[in-house]
C-alpha cells in the first residue's frame, strides 16, 4: 500500500513543476464557469426551481462543476498510457512488481491531488466571489463531500482506463478517448447541469456511471443528501466504481496476452 | 513586376501549399483520421444539444425563441469553425517554440504567417460545420423574419464578419504564444470562450459585459449585431443602427492591431538554435 501512496506522492510533485499549464486551465475554468452562470440565471429567471434545483443550488453546481474539470479529468484522458505503449515505456510498467492497475491509480490520484490544489480552489473562490452560491458550514458536509469526490474520482479513473487501454488494440487512441470524454462532459452534466435534462433522458442520464463525476458529489455539497439518501449515494458511485474497475481489470489481462514487447 | 516578387510565391499559394501537404499527412492515418472525424461531429452535436436541453425547460433565454437561438447558435459556431479552419495553425506556435520547429518555417522563402495559419490542417476540422450550419438552417427556417433583400444579405455577411473577428483572434493567438510561449490554455479564454459567449444571445450577460464585448473585444460583431437587425430585435445597449452594419470596419480595426502585434512578436522572437 505504501508503494501506492508514494507513487500517487511522485506524481503530484511531477505536476507541480508544470504550473504554466494549471494558471492557464485555471484561468479558462473559471471564466467558462462565469458565462455558464449568466447562461443558468437567465434560465432560472423563468422558474423558480428547476429538478430540485433553485438558483442558488445551479449556480453552486456551476462553480463545483467547473472546479472539478482538473480533478476529475473530464475534458482530457490524462493517462499516459497510450504514448507508453507506442514508445514501448509500457513494457516496463508491466514488469513493475505492483499491480499494472492500481499503479496507474495511483498516479491518476496524486495527479488529482494536485489538480485540487491548483485548478479547483481559484474557479470556486471567484464564482463564490461574484454570484450567489451555497458553501456548507456544517464540516460533516464537507467531510460526505470529500467521500463522495473520491468515489466519483474513482468511477472517472476506471472510465478513463478503459478508454485509453484501447491503446493495446488500436495504437492510436485519440478516436475512443475523446468519445469518453464527450460521454463525460454530456452526461457529467458539464456542458448543461444534469437537472435540465427532460423526461427519460435525465432518468437514464442521473442512472449512468458520469453522474458520480458531478452530480452526486453537489448534491452532498448542497446539503441535499444525508443519512439513509447518503448512504444511497455513496452506494451508487462504489457500484459503478467497483463494476468499471473489474472492467477494467478484465482487459488488463488480455491486454497483458496481447503486449509484444520487444527487447533491445 | 521585379524579379524577386516573380520567385517569391504569394501568401495565397504559399497558404494553399501549406495546407495540401498538412492534409495529405492527416490522410495517411486514415483509420484514426475516420474515428476522430465521428467524434468531433458528435463533440459539435452534443453542444447543439445542449441548447436544446436549455430549450425544453424554458419558452425564451435572453428574449430570444428557440429558432432565434438555434439562428444566433448556428452563425457563432459556422463563423468560428470557419474561422478554425482557415487559422487555428496558430495555436500550436507555443508547441512549435518549445519543440524548436518553428525555425524550419522561418527559413522557407515564404511568408511565415501563412505557413503557421495551415499548421497541423486536418480535414477532421470540416466535422463541426455539420451541426453548425444545421442549426443556422433551422433557424432559417423557423424564426419568424420578416425577410427583405437587405436582412437577406445579412446572413452571409454576418458569416464574413464573424470569421474576420475570429480570425483576428487567432492572429493575436500567435503572436501572443510567440511572448509567453505556454499561453495556449490561457487564449482558449478569448477563443473558445468566445465561441460559447455568441452562441448565445449576449443580453444573457448584462450590460458591462456587453459593452465590454462591443468596444473592448468586438465579439458582439461575429453575430450579434447583424443578428438583431435580421430577427428585427432592438439592441439592449441602445446603440445607433449603424453599430448593426459596422462588424468590418471593427474586424479591420482588430486586424490592424493583431497583424502589427504578430509583426512586433516575430521581431522580439529569439531562436535557440537547435
Amino acid at each position: 500500500m505504501i508503494v501506492y501512496a508514494l507513487v500517487a506522492r511522485q506524481t503530484f510533485r511531477r505536476y507541480v513543476t508544470y504550473r504554466g499549464a494549471m494558471l492557464g486551465g485555471m484561468a479558462a475554468n473559471t471564466v467558462f464557469g462565469g458565462i455558464k452562470a449568466f447562461i443558468v440565471t437567465a434560465i432560472w429567471r423563468h422558474k423558480t426551481v428547476i429538478g430540485g434545483y433553485d438558483l442558488r443550488d445551479v449556480l453552486t453546481y456551476t462553480f463545483v462543476a467547473q472546479a472539478l474539470i482538473g480533478p476529475m479529468s473530464i475534458l482530457t484522458n490524462n493517462l499516459d498510457i497510450p504514448a507508453r505503449i507506442r514508445s514501448g515505456d509500457i513494457g516496463t510498467d508491466l514488469f513493475r512488481p505492483v499491480d499494472f492497475q492500481g499503479y496507474w491509480l495511483a498516479q491518476d490520484f496524486g495527479r488529482a491531488g494536485f489538480a485540487i490544489l491548483g485548478r479547483s480552489l481559484v474557479p470556486f473562490v471567484a464564482g463564490a466571489l461574484l454570484f450567489r452560491v451555497r458553501v456548507p458550514t456544517d464540516p460533516r458536509v464537507w467531510a460526505a463531500f470529500a467521500g463522495a469526490l473520491a468515489l466519483g474520482m474513482l468511477v472517472s479513473f476506471a472510465l478513463r482506463y478503459l478508454a485509453a487501454m484501447s491503446a493495446f488494440w488500436l495504437l492510436d487512441e485519440k478516436g475512443v478517448t475523446g468519445f469518453m470524454n464527450m460521454l463525460t462532459m454530456f452526461f457529467g452534466g458539464l456542458t448543461v447541469p444534469l437537472v435540465l435534462f427532460p423526461g427519460w433522458l435525465g432518468d437514464v442520464a442521473r442512472a449512468l456511471p458520469w453522474a458520480s463525476v458531478i452530480l452526486v458529489p453537489v448534491n452532498v455539497f448542497l446539503g441535499k443528501l444525508s443519512g439513509a439518501g447518503l448512504a444511497g449515494a455513496y452506494a451508487f458511485e462504489a457500484a459503478w466504481a467497483a463494476a468499471l474497475l473489474a472492467l477494467g481489470r478484465l482487459v488488463t489481462t488480455r491486454a497483458r496476452r496481447r503486449a509484444v514487447v520487444q527487447g533491445g | 513586376m521585379d524579379e524577386a516578387a516573380a520567385r517569391t510565391p504569394g501568401v495565397v499559394v504559399t497558404y494553399l501549399a501549406s495546407m495540401r501537404m498538412w492534409a495529405r499527412s492527416a490522410m495517411q492515418y486514415r483509420t484514426s483520421l475516420i474515428l476522430v472525424m465521428i467524434y468531433g461531429t458528435f463533440v459539435a452535436g452534443t453542444e447543439l444539444a445542449a441548447l436544446l436541453v436549455i430549450y425544453s425547460n424554458v419558452q425564451s433565454l435572453g428574449g430570444f425563441s428557440l429558432a432565434e437561438a438555434l439562428y444566433i447558435y448556428g452563425t457563432a459556431q459556422a463563423a468560428f469553425f470557419i474561422s478554425d479552419l482557415l487559422f487555428t495553425g496558430t495555436e500550436y506556435l507555443g508547441a512549435r517554440i518549445r519543440m524548436g520547429t518553428f525555425d524550419a518555417l522561418l527559413v522557407r522563402p515564404v511568408g511565415v504567417l501563412p505557413q503557421v495559419f495551415a499548421d497541423q490542417f486536418t480535414p477532421r476540422r470540416f466535422c463541426p460545420l455539420i451541426s453548425a450550419f444545421g442549426a443556422l438552417v433551422a433557424g432559417l427556417v423557423s424564426a419568424p423574419v420578416h425577410w427583405t433583400w437587405l436582412r437577406a444579405v445579412l446572413v452571409p455577411y454576418t458569416l464574413l464578419t464573424g470569421v474576420a473577428v475570429f480570425g483576428a483572434i487567432w492572429v493575436f493567438v500567435g503572436a501572443f504564444q510567440v511572448m509567453v510561449t505556454d499561453a495556449s490554455e490561457a487564449m482558449n479564454i478569448v477563443t473558445y470562450g468566445g465561441q460559447f459567449m455568441t452562441s448565445y444571445p449576449l443580453s444573457l450577460y448584462g450590460r458591462n459585459l456587453m459593452l465590454f464585448l462591443t468596444f473592448g473585444i468586438p465579439l458582439g460583431f461575429v453575430n450579434w449585431q447583424p443578428t438583431l437587425y435580421v430577427l428585427g430585435h432592438p439592441d439592449p445597449l441602445g446603440l445607433p443602427t449603424l453599430f448593426r452594419f459596422a462588424g468590418p470596419l471593427f474586424a479591420a480595426a482588430l486586424w490592424g492591431v493583431a497583424l502589427s502585434a504578430w509583426r512586433g512578436a516575430l521581431r522580439h522572437h529569439c531562436s535557440t538554435g537547435s
